[in-house]
């Protein structure tokens, strides 16, 4: 080893923390993609209420105002928090179960997650309702690739939802 | 090796251990001394435990027990591992058997990397989950206790 590497070592170690981690973390290995679809739906539903509100006009009375303004950033809270709930949980999916192995059957994994990434962070920055629409399809897509990786076949079924658009569901063998 | 062990007594720290996942050797709240002398002369070996930084947070000092080396075929499923084919007969761990449908895994260490877990298997989170470690992150050994 290179007397750098040994100067390192001794600098890591004089810095380390009192406490040595031991941590418990259970690698459980149980993953599911459902719910980074779920919190694109609800992206999805944020941007169509935004939509939806009534325009703001000079002849709005102060209560009529203070109405909109809660509701607005109500929807847009909502909208950021899910936007990162579903960054998390692709993070997730994408560190921990993917390996490179995978990376054999599907070439264009990493581009799909960083596109799922970046159209996740575009939804955040903006109210826009195609950004949220392309988030879940891209979702959709990182969903069929997980479930495939199990060999597990896939199905499209309507939400069921106020946001309307379909989920992506695996199909009992 | 009395004058290596005075030296590595000497350049040494206490640290206290936080979590479960070393356990049954190293109960959470216990104490450890960790020597970063170890390893100037010779290169880890199997079964050593060792203080390191997590190759996913560089500010997490961890500690784990070393068990495959570098150019070694590491298997494992569940808790269990096998070294190039070989399973690893290990006293100190307590290995869970695999989660029912659990295929078996492979990594192939290349020069400088070391395959590290924690003995309570079921409840530690290492090489299994980030891959291998580096030998530049492994800080220092782990010194017998003196008691």
């Amino acid at each position: 080893m290179k007397l750098s590497h040994q100067i390192q070592r001794f600098w890591a170690f004089f810095k380390a923390p009192q406490d040595i981690q031991a941590h418990c973390d259970i690698p459980c290995g149980i993953y599911d993609p459902h719910t980074a679809q779920i919190a694109a739906l609800t992206v999805i539903r944020m941007n169509q209420l935004i939509q939806d509100l009534p325009k703001i006009t000079p002849e709005m009375s102060a209560k009529d105002r203070e109405t909109y303004m809660h509701q607005l950033s109500r929807y847009v809270k909502v909208k950021e928090d899910h936007a990162e709930i579903c960054k998390h949980e692709l993070r997730v999916i994408w560190g921990d179960y993917f390996k490179p192995d995978h990376l054999k059957t599907f070439p264009d994994l990493h581009t799909t997650f960083w596109d799922a990434m970046k159209l996740a962070s575009k939804c955040r920055t903006e109210a826009n309702l195609d950004s949220a629409n392309q988030l879940l399809a891209k979702v959709q897509q990182i969903a069929e690739m997980f479930w495939k990786s199990k060999g597990v076949d896939v199905k499209k079924q309507p939400s069921n939802q106020n946001a309307k658009g379909e989920l992506l569901y695996p199909v009992a063998k | 090796m009395a004058l290596l062990d005075q030296t590595q007594r000497l350049i040494s720290r206490k640290f206290r251990v936080r979590g479960s996942s070393m356990e049954p050797a190293f109960a959470a709240g216990s104490t450890v001394v960790i020597s970063p002398v170890s390893f100037i002369w010779r290169p880890p070996r199997r079964g050593e435990v060792i203080g390191l930084y997590s190759p996913e947070d560089k500010e997490r000092f961890e500690l784990k027990r070393i068990v495959g080396l570098p150019g070694e075929a590491v298997s494992w499923k569940g808790g269990l591992i096998w070294i190039n084919g070989q399973p690893l007969l290990e006293s100190y761990a307590i290995a869970t058997s695999a989660i029912p449908g659990e295929e078996p895994r492979r990594l192939e260490l290349g020069p400088g990397e070391y395959f590290v877990v924690g003995d309570n298997r079921l409840y530690s989170r290492d090489s299994r989950l980030y891959g291998p470690v580096w030998l530049t992150d492994i800080v220092g050994q782990v010194l017998p206790s003196e008691n």
